[in-house]
């Protein structure tokens, strides 16, 4: 592209945006209702508000709200009833 | 000048010690910026007195301890003591909400673009009213919830625990309580919307974090008018990563703004071209020198035990496994000809991808491309692993908490695991985003692991012994401050307990400050990394479809010995732990 002239380069940004935006709005959107699966999933990212593009558990709030139960499940494991007195 | 071209195509560039390191090297200024927005949050929030902490800690643990040993299953009390415990965060200091408004970042979108930065008062109200019936509707469905799975937990107790059905009916319901509970507090949400305007934020923080960098780039004797000036694209085109990535469509892809900074940055390159004056402030890698300390702070080596014995096997006896028979599958049978490649995809892939490819290829100086590469297969194998998992799962019946952490152990993103383990149930979510934090822990060894093995086998000539001060000379410093990080605030938050790191740490310096910090610097990077990319050189690293013959390779290994190792675990040698999950 570095040869191409000015018009020719901002013509090929135009098309790249193009290109994100039909992903976005057409493609994408299109494969959601294609496979019902797929759209229940984004129905449940949406009420959930999961941050699925986020790498590390401190971003992502439901990794702290799992660390929290968990961590207390294994430090007040359940163990009574007639089993643990036996 | 050939030179200066290969030292500005590597991630991290190689040391030569002396004292004056300390205030010319990058990877020194990575860490005393690092650490001073370290020292900083450290300031703010561990000397906090939330009112009332200490006592209702120790309440609560009372009445869970109590709670544990009187019935078989966890209770209706033994829940509301831990949410009394959860309610205090050092996020919810009124410095926090400051400091968090500051450092926000665009926000969620659907069709109006201008929704992710403003809101006004009225819009907010009318969306406010909209919600309030919804959460009338739930706390009324909560309170009836709650009734039932009282009344269900007595007639458990009324046969002192003993009648297995009555005990599973108690749990049943309590656990529909729970999903009421979250319900009302997502609708509470929803019923009470604030105004926001983003963009002043946005402002300020360009200004704020330009010149914050820019003492850095001083110090090191580098052109700091041009760095001040080429920072506002490099900061914009950051916002637009986070804005693209908040769309509603792209949030169901686990499309996150590493990616949209990269493309938008591609993009902008290879066609109008990256501007001469933007130019200097390309700082790829001090941007991720500076972040990956940051992100050291949030490595808890205490998060390790998080759900006991399964989790330390299926996170860290199964990733060095498969990192390792990756990388030597990808040098000895695939031939890959750049090793820090094979590496950065191995490690992306088995770790926990896009961060542990971060901080993999900073510590063995993989190319800028190599970077980009990894991360462009991690998205993809993320979006269809995210999708196709817990569709699998479901259709052969496999159990939820068997599938959370055969997810957990395998999808790179936590987010995608996240949803991927929602998808299936609560506690699937638990387990699979508790394996993934713990998995996510291994990245500090990681980073240090292969820093040392390519300072000492990879960088050298071939039966050449490298003394040890050469493998300090070479040895990519920064890392020391990523450890020193990790190192440290695993110490503060040890010490402090599990109750008042978790309010102070975890929920106060980490999630209020140092991680907001560490996401933008994180972003500035992918943002530069695609502004400095030609496609053509990237199609150079991809001949043959390699990489991707790497990756899946190596994910499939990884799927299977994750799925017998998680099988093993949580339903051979520790079943009580998954029954009480």
């Amino acid at each position: 592209m570095e040869n191409a002239s000015l018009p020719k380069r901002w013509l090929a940004l135009a098309v790249c945006a193009f290109c994100c935006w039909a992903m976005m709005f057409v493609v994408l959107p299109a494969v959601n209702r294609a496979f019902p699966e797929m759209g229940k999933l984004g129905k449940l990212v949406e009420e959930e508000n999961i941050r699925t593009g986020m790498f590390f558990y401190t971003d992502v709030e439901q990794a702290g709200v799992a660390d929290w139960n968990i961590e207390n499940t294994i430090r007040f494991m359940p163990r009574g009833g007639p089993e643990s007195a036996q | 000048m050939a030179e200066d071209q290969i030292k500005s195509d590597v991630v991290i560039d190689r040391g030569q010690s002396s004292i004056s390191d300390l205030w010319k090297k990058e990877d020194y200024w990575a860490i005393w910026l690092g650490f001073a927005i370290l020292i900083v949050g450290a300031f703010i929030f561990l000397p906090a007195k939330l009112d009332g902490m200490e006592e209702t800690f120790a309440k609560s643990n009372a009445i869970m301890a109590a709670e544990a040993e009187r019935a078989p299953f966890k209770t209706v009390a033994w829940y509301k003591a831990q949410d009394a415990k959860a309610h205090f965060k050092g996020s919810s200091l009124p410095i926090a909400k400051d400091i968090k408004a500051f450092l926000a970042h665009p926000g969620g979108w659907s069709t109006n673009p201008l929704d992710s930065l403003v809101l006004t008062k009225e819009q907010a109200e009318a969306k406010s009213e909209k919600g309030k019936p919804g959460f009338e509707k739930a706390k009324a469905a909560e309170a009836e919830a709650l009734a039932a799975a009282l009344e269900a937990e007595k007639a458990a107790e009324a046969a002192s625990f003993g009648d297995a059905a009555l005990n599973e009916a108690a749990k049943g319901k309590i656990g529909d309580w729970r999903k009421a509970k979250s319900a009302t507090s997502k609708a509470k949400g929803k019923a009470n919307v604030k105004p926001y305007n983003v963009i002043p934020s946005l402002i300020g923080l360009m200004v704020a974090m330009g010149v914050f960098f820019a003492i850095g780039i001083a110090a090191m004797g580098k052109d700091v008018k041009g760095f001040l000036i080429g920072f506002g694209p490099v900061f914009l085109l950051s916002a637009f990563a986070y804005f693209m990535s908040g769309q509603a469509t792209m949030k169901h892809y686990g499309v996150g703004y590493a990616i949209w900074g990269v493309i938008g940055g591609m993009v902008i390159a290879n066609t109008v071209g990256t501007p001469k004056w933007v130019k200097p402030a390309l700082e790829v890698e001090f941007y991720i020198k500076t972040g990956l300390v940051l992100l050291g702070a949030e490595v808890l080596f205490n998060k390790v035990v998080a759900i006991g014995i399964p989790g330390i096997f299926v996170a860290w006896v199964v990733t060095p496994i498969v990192l390792i028979c990756t990388f030597i599958f990808g040098q000895k049978v695939l031939k890959i000809p750049s090793k820090t490649l094979n590496i950065v995809i191995s490690a992306d892939m088995s770790v926990c991808g896009t961060s542990a490819a971060i901080a993999t290829a900073a510590a063995c100086r993989a190319k800028k491309e190599e970077l980009t590469l990894s991360i462009g297969l991690s998205l993809v194998f993320t979006s269809i692993m995210m999708i196709v998992m817990p569709a699998f799962i479901k259709a052969v019946g496999m159990p939820y908490i068997l599938g959370g952490a055969w997810m957990g152990g395998t999808i790179d993103a936590t987010g995608a695991v996240a949803a991927a383990g929602a998808f299936l149930s609560e506690q699937a979510l638990y387990v699979a985003a508790t394996i993934k934090m713990i998995q996510n822990v291994l990245i500090g060894v990681t980073a240090f692991c292969v820093a040392v093995y390519w300072c000492a086998k990879v960088d050298c000539v071939e039966g050449q012994k490298v003394s040890w001060m050469e493998i300090w000379h070479r040895f990519p410093k920064f890392v020391l401050g990523f450890l020193a990080a990790s190192v440290i605030f695993s110490f503060i938050s040890q010490s402090l307990g599990p109750d008042a790191g978790y309010t102070l740490v975890d929920h106060g310096v980490l999630r209020g400050f140092s991680r907001l910090c560490r996401g933008w610097f994180f972003c500035l990077s992918f943002a530069a990394i695609g502004l400095a990319t030609n496609f053509r050189e990237l199609a150079h690293y991809f001949k043959g479809g390699k990489p991707v013959i790497l990756y899946i390779c190596g994910q499939t290994f990884n799927l299977c010995l994750t799925l017998g190792m998680a099988y093993v675990m949580f339903y051979w040698v520790f079943p009580d732990i998954t029954a009480k999950i």
